[in-house]
Parts: C-alpha cells; sequence; structure tokens
C-alpha cells in the first residue's frame, strides 16, 4: 500500500489551505537556505554569506533581554527583510508573491481566497496556478 | 501616561488625604502662586501619589538582590531580580557564548527562576533598553491619568475639598484653593468700598473684576491672586453674599437679596413625616415622578430632555416660586458653595428677561410672582421649561392660549378656615393638568385659610380626611383622584405626594376604587371616632 500523502488525490478548492512544504525541498534537493538567503535584503544577504556558526542563533527580546534560540536566516526574514516595501509588491510574480507571504506570517496554511484577498490578486488564478501538477517553490496544500 | 497598575485594586476608592498630601498640596502651590481648582489639585495629587508609590516599591526592591541589566556580566550562583518579569527573582545556573550574527561578542546564561522554568538571559550586551535604569518601572504597566480622573475624580475631589476645609493653611473659594499665607491683603477699607459699589447696583449682582475697578486694590504681578484675595475677603464678611453659578463668581449684598430667598417662605417648609414607602403601589411612584415636587427626593434615571413641563402647585403660584425637581434639576445652575444662584429667565414668547435666584438647599427658584400674574397662570397651569441660549439663563415659557371662560374646580375658603370645592366658570389663559387646577377667586382669603390651618392643632390624617371629604362632593360617585387630592391638600399645607399617598393605602376611611381614585369610607370613619 502507497504510504504517499492523500492530498494529490483531493482536488483542491478556494477552501483548501495551502502552505510552504518543507518536505518538498528535502525531497527536490533543492537547498532551502541559499533561496532563502536569496529573499533576504541586501544587508542581511551579506551578513549570513559569511555567517557559519549553525542555522540557529540566540535571539535577545529588545524589552526583556530574554534569549530565544531560533532559526536565524527565518526570523531576520520575517521580522526584517520583509517589512521592507519593496519586498512583496504588485510586480511581484504571483509565485514568488505567494511565497514570500508565507515567509512573512510564519508560514500559517492560507486559502487561495485569503491569498487572493492578502494580495490583491485573482482567487481562481491562485487557485489554478498553486493546484496544478507542478509545484511551485514548495506550496503545497496543507494537511493537519 | 503614568504607571500605576502596580498599586491595589481600589487604591483610589481607599484613599484618605493625608498631611502628606496636603503638604505637598501647599507646596505645590506656593510653586505655582496661582489659585487653583480641586480638579487640578487632584490631577498633581494623583501624579505625586503614584510618583511616592512607586518610589517606594523601588526601594523595596532594589533592596531584595541585584537588579539584572543586560549590560552586566554574572557568574554561577548569582541571584538576580528580574524588573522586567514583574520582578521575579531566579539564580544563575551556566552560562555560554552567546551566537548571533548582528550582536556582538555576549554570552548567554541560564537562569533557574523562582516559578521552577529556566530561561535565558544576554549578558554582557550594551546596547539594550533595560540597560537605562529609570526604565525599570516601565514593567509594571501604565494607565491613563484622565482614566483615574474620569473613574474617581469626583470622589476624590470630595476627599480633598473636606480635608483642605478642615486645615487653615488653604483657602478656599468657588472651588479654588490657595495658601492663607500669600494672599493680598485685603482690609475693611476695601470691603466698605465693595458694600458701598454693590449698594448702588440695588440688589444687582456684580463680578470681582467690576468691584475690583472700582476698589484701590494693591497691585501685585499676579491680577488672578489678587481678585482671588478679595473674593477670599468678601466671602468672610458675612455683607456679602456669592450668588454666581459654577464657574462664575458674582457678588451681592445678603440684605438686598429678595427675603424669599434669604429665608425659605413659609408656604414651602414641610416638617418631614414619618414615611414607609413600601406601602407605596407602582401607580403611585410613577405618579410621584410624574409631579414635580422639589420635596420628593427621588432618583431620575431617565436622559434629560431638552424640555420640561410642570404643572404648578398652589404654593408655588402664590409665591411665584417654581419647583426644582429631581427630573428638571439639570436645566438650573448650580454651584459649588453658593447656597442661593443669581440666574435670568427668558420669556420663551416675548423674550423678556427676569432675574431669578435658585434656593439650592430647598430647590425652588424665585422671582416669577410677577410673571405668573402677568400671564394670568392658576395653580394647575402647565409651563414649559428649557435650556436657555446661554449659560445663567433659562426658557421658561406659559403654554397660554386665548382666553376662555371653562369650568374648572375653585376654592371658596371661609373666614374659619374651611374650605369648600365648587365647580364654577372662570376666564382660563393656559393649559392646565385637569387633576391639578385650582381656581382661587380670592387669593386674601385663601391666605387666612393657610394661616389658620399652620395654627390649627389638626392632625394630618384629620386635614387630608376633611379636604377629601369636601372633593368628594364635586364627584357624583363620591371619588377623588389620590392627584387631586394632593393638589387640594397643599392648599392648608405643604406636603409631597409620598406621605399622602402612604395615608390613603393605610387607613380604613380610605377605600381605593381603583386608577388611583378613592372613596371616603364615611362607615370606617364613624368606627374610627367612636
Amino acid at each position: 500500500m502507497s504510504t504517499k500523502k492523500t492530498f494529490s488525490l483531493v482536488k483542491p478548492t478556494l477552501d483548501t489551505p495551502f502552505h510552504i512544504d518543507f518536505d518538498w525541498w528535502k525531497e527536490n534537493e533543492r537547498s532551502w537556505r541559499i533561496h532563502l538567503r536569496s529573499v533576504m535584503c541586501a544587508e542581511h544577504q551579506e551578513l549570513y554569506l559569511t555567517w557559519d556558526d549553525g542555522n540557529m542563533i540566540d535571539w535577545i527580546d529588545p524589552d526583556t533581554a530574554e534569549v530565544k534560540v531560533v532559526d536565524g536566516m527565518q526570523h531576520t526574514l520575517m521580522s526584517h527583510c520583509a517589512l521592507d516595501p519593496e519586498f512583496l509588491t504588485a510586480r511581484t510574480s504571483l509565485v514568488e508573491a505567494v511565497f514570500r507571504l508565507f515567509l512573512t506570517n510564519g508560514n500559517a496554511p492560507l486559502t487561495s481566497r485569503e491569498l487572493g484577498q492578502a494580495l490583491g490578486r485573482p482567487e481562481m488564478t491562485i487557485l489554478k496556478t498553486l493546484a496544478g501538477i507542478r509545484v511551485y517553490r514548495g506550496l503545497r496544500p496543507y494537511c493537519d | 501616561m503614568i504607571p500605576s497598575s502596580f498599586l491595589p485594586a481600589d487604591y483610589w476608592q481607599s484613599l484618605e488625604i493625608n498631611k502628606y498630601d496636603t503638604d505637598f498640596l501647599l507646596s505645590y502651590l506656593f510653586e505655582l502662586e496661582t489659585p487653583t481648582q480641586t480638579k487640578e489639585l487632584i490631577s498633581a495629587l494623583v501624579v505625586e501619589r503614584v510618583r511616592f508609590e512607586q518610589e517606594m516599591i523601588l526601594e523595596k526592591r532594589r533592596g531584595s538582590g541585584k537588579i539584572y541589566l543586560p549590560k552586566e556580566k554574572y557568574k554561577i550562583g548569582d541571584e538576580l531580580t528580574f524588573p522586567a518579569l514583574g520582578w521575579k527573582k531566579g539564580k544563575v545556573l551556566s552560562l555560554r557564548i552567546g551566537k548571533n550574527p548582528e550582536v556582538d561578542e555576549f554570552e548567554v546564561m541560564t537562569v533557574a527562576m523562582e516559578d521552577g522554568n529556566e530561561s535565558l538571559f544576554a549578558m554582557g550586551v550594551d546596547e539594550h533598553a533595560l540597560n537605562i535604569e529609570n526604565k525599570v518601572g516601565d514593567a509594571d504597566g501604565e494607565v491613563d491619568l484622565v482614566a483615574v480622573m474620569d473613574s474617581f475624580g469626583s470622589a476624590l475631589e470630595e476627599k480633598l475639598a473636606t480635608a483642605l476645609e478642615a486645615g487653615d493653611e488653604l483657602v478656599g473659594i468657588a472651588d479654588h484653593w490657595f495658601p492663607r499665607a500669600l494672599l493680598v491683603d485685603v482690609n475693611i477699607g476695601h470691603l466698605n468700598l465693595a458694600e458701598a459699589i454693590l449698594d448702588m447696583a440695588e440688589g444687582e449682582p456684580l463680578d470681582t473684576a467690576e468691584l475690583m475697578k472700582d476698589i484701590d486694590m494693591p497691585e501685585g504681578d499676579n491680577p488672578a491672586l489678587t481678585e482671588f484675595s478679595l473674593n477670599y475677603a468678601l466671602q468672610e464678611d458675612p455683607r456679602f453674599d456669592e450668588v454666581g453659578s459654577t464657574g462664575k463668581i458674582l457678588w451681592c449684598l445678603e440684605r438686598l437679596e429678595p427675603e424669599e430667598v434669604r429665608d425659605v417662605p413659609e408656604m414651602l417648609r414641610y416638617t418631614p413625616m414619618d414615611l414607609d414607602r413600601s406601602t407605596l403601589t407602582e401607580e403611585m411612584l410613577a405618579l410621584e415622578a410624574k409631579l414635580d415636587d422639589e420635596l420628593s427626593k427621588i432618583s431620575v434615571e431617565e436622559i434629560p430632555a431638552k424640555t420640561a413641563t410642570i404643572s404648578l402647585l398652589y404654593p408655588h403660584w402664590r409665591l411665584g416660586t417654581f419647583p426644582i425637581s429631581e427630573r428638571v434639576r439639570s436645566f438650573f445652575p448650580s454651584a459649588y458653595e453658593s447656597p442661593r444662584i443669581r440666574f435670568t429667565f427668558v420669556d420663551g414668547a416675548s423674550g423678556k428677561k427676569m432675574p431669578a435666584w435658585v434656593v439650592k438647599e430647598n430647590s425652588y427658584v424665585y422671582g416669577l410672582k410677577e410673571w405668573y400674574e402677568e400671564k394670568g397662570l392658576l395653580p394647575g397651569s402647565l409651563i414649559d421649561i428649557r435650556h436657555g441660549k446661554s449659560a445663567g439663563e433659562v426658557i421658561i415659557q406659559a403654554q397660554t392660549h386665548r382666553s376662555k371662560r371653562d369650568w374648572v374646580r375653585t376654592v371658596i375658603a371661609g373666614t374659619d378656615g374651611g374650605l369648600v370645592f365648587a365647580t364654577l366658570k372662570h376666564v382660563i389663559n393656559a393649559n392646565f393638568d385637569d387633576r391639578m387646577i385650582l381656581a382661587i377667586p380670592d387669593p386674601e382669603a385663601q391666605d387666612n385659610a393657610w394661616e389658620i390651618a399652620q395654627k390649627s392643632e389638626k392632625q394630618f390624617d384629620t386635614i387630608v380626611r376633611s379636604v377629601m371629604q369636601e372633593l368628594t362632593k364635586l364627584n357624583s360617585q363620591g371619588h377623588v383622584h389620590a392627584q387631586e387630592l394632593y393638589s387640594a391638600l397643599n392648599l392648608l399645607k405643604r406636603c409631597p405626594p409620598a406621605p399622602l399617598f402612604s395615608l390613603l393605602v393605610t387607613r380604613p376611611w380610605a377605600e381605593h376604587v381603583g386608577d388611583l381614585y378613592f372613596h371616603l369610607n364615611d362607615e370606617a370613619t364613624i368606627k374610627e371616632e367612636v
């Protein structure tokens, strides 16, 4: 019996949630971290290019000085780079825009309807793009 | 914004003004050198109280161990207090090098917190908000000063005013306070001049600035202080009376005020009777609220309307007064201290202005005698009042119409003080309440009946019964409505509705026949007399 996930058999609708599937990046031998760095701002791209002390960093809370161990690039991307107005614009391609939106929201699952509203793009176009045979940037339906 | 969440929830409710507070306010006013309102003093006091309490807590906390600062370095075993985490305490368990490409070299310590959890903290970090020591209090949260004032301002003002009045270092007038020691000297010569100026005004109140124009007051740097000092001196001299409404100071000579304002007229005086309000029915309570008797101490929850209509009661008609019931109170000016307030009635029909007085403690207005006569009003006539266009003005308008002759309840007073009621034709000039209307063809005879009733030793019960007996003669079924009886009873005795209504439901001689109509039960009367 196949152990593959069943979501590929279900036809996604406008209310099917999507997310970035990190397994897809592993399965497809893509370098997630290299791609992640490529979407960072120039300052942080340079900073993380020379950083060789692992993926996890000690993030210091600006109010309490408590330390949380977090994924450095992802945290920096969400807390800094993604705040740049140029990070996500009307000119950003549809797939890239959806991908970047998931980066900024901490990869919280969103439906095509919600993505359409957030990005100001047609929800049906988003659904057709994400529900097609080809998987872009690991954007796949989300299963609990 | 001021921090105060560290204070107990009932801190402001249970606050007692103490010597520390009054000393602080004394110093505050010494520095300010300007007479200041109670509300402003409360604002200053709230800020000071918060500062003081916060200082005390910080003092206590500082004494209990090292306060954690990210820039410092600590060793294993150190005991620390974390102000940004609600002053939790913890002990350093281990240290390691910190990793963050954006922060220069730093260390991370694992701390065993007092609640049993372990947390990581940075150390050796030069740039962090917590390094600024005065930031430590911010973690206690913040509250708006306006919120404290909105919730507790009135209660605090009352407490403060009481405390300041009890002391003798500050003097207060019209809700403003100032140190006695800094007052400008006002001597008897100044006060005599003020009396002469007010004498010339013939009872017309004047404000302090007008008085100062003609009094050679010592010139100081602060005119507000000179004015305050004169106000205070006038207040302390019994010849003068402050009669301005809230926020406005007006002076009048006490001896030139109308007699009906200085002393409550006999006809409006009421000696409270024992009353069990639980005896009153729902219908009676509703009627009581509608009758606008200034002696009915009932609370009104409805939102004040733009206009109110009242029906004149005999004593008010005779004296030229107007009741300030709870329902109409908001239409009239008030004052912080002045027991008597001078204001202006404006005739809504003609625009004519009439001076009038609010007698605050006894809840009536004086100054309408001529106007009632001019309009041809009767007890029971309907009068509208509404807010004036400017502060200190109230618009009054009788519901007048073209004169016509109509059958109305008429009072005939005998020389022995006895009253007889008859339905007779009279000239009517205004709309009236059917149950309140009373035509009085001979007011002097009625005055005589009132005086005899005051001297008489008749019990309340007996007076009510005799008035009821006379009124029943006007009705073929012998029924009298509670409101008709209330209106007629006040021809002989000032009485609010509640004691009368209570009497009607508790006496066997008054039989309720429905809709607040009562029948005089003769058998019960005879039995009682036997």
